[in-house]
């Protein structure tokens, strides 16, 4: 179940992405760049939720009707 | 109102960079469950033994870049008179990372990508998503945690 929800989802997000990758056979990579990219992609993801914590005072402050 | 944020933001590099290093310490090297690239390219002789070794150092490498940046960002805070200094926010930011983390990396690469599973084998969907699940727990654990801090 959980793989179809992945599945539809990725196929909804980004249907190019989603054909070619089911022409190719795996969404996987060949090349040691995309290696590379694939290792790093969850150490980025969560480096960017640590910048918006690091930021969540200041979008908070600028939000409509936030105290100044 | 002092702000917690640059603590939970430590704490969540550290957390993760943490938890990168139990997943890689003990289910890549003393388990041996896993390698970084073990669905693509099982490490059944030398060759693809010394494959996988490379990416999962490339994984360390990363695991230990992001605790040095945990590190640092917690130094920063810590020397911030605007941030309180709770050790609740700070462990749950530890949990958040971690939970994250798991969560990340089980989608991204157990379910999206397939490079590899926690344990393979007839089981191996139960205990990808018994991981994942286990990085959303990590994560309300910590979201509570952090939430639970006095703001002085």
């Amino acid at each position: 179940v959980l793989l179809s929800v992945l599945d539809w989802g990725y196929a909804v997000a980004c249907p190019r992405c989603a054909t070619a990758i089911a022409a190719r056979g795996k969404l996987w990579a060949e090349s040691p760049v995309e290696h590379l990219f694939v290792v790093a992609l969850p150490f980025l993801l969560v480096v960017l939720v640590s910048v918006l914590a690091n930021h969540s005072a200041r979008l908070r402050a600028r939000a409509p009707g936030a105290e100044p | 109102v002092k702000q917690t944020g640059p603590l939970v933001s430590s704490g969540v590099l550290l957390g993760a960079g943490l938890g990168g290093f139990f997943d890689g310490i003990a289910l890549h090297q003393i388990l041996q469950w896993h390698n970084m690239f073990s669905s693509i390219e099982p490490p059944t002789d030398l060759v693809s033994m010394k494959f996988n070794m490379l990416w999962d150092g490339v994984f360390h490498a990363l695991t230990w870049l992001l605790t040095c940046a945990g590190l640092w960002r917690l130094w920063v805070a810590a020397r911030r008179p605007d941030v309180l200094l709770s050790s609740r926010v700070l462990v749950g930011g530890l949990l958040l990372g971690w939970g994250l983390f798991n969560s990340i990396e089980g989608i991204v690469d157990h379910q999206l990508l397939g490079i590899h599973h926690v344990h393979p084998g007839a089981q191996q969907l139960a205990w990808d998503v018994g991981f994942i699940a286990s990085g959303l727990v990590m994560c309300l654990a910590g979201w509570r945690s952090i939430r639970s801090a006095p703001v002085a």
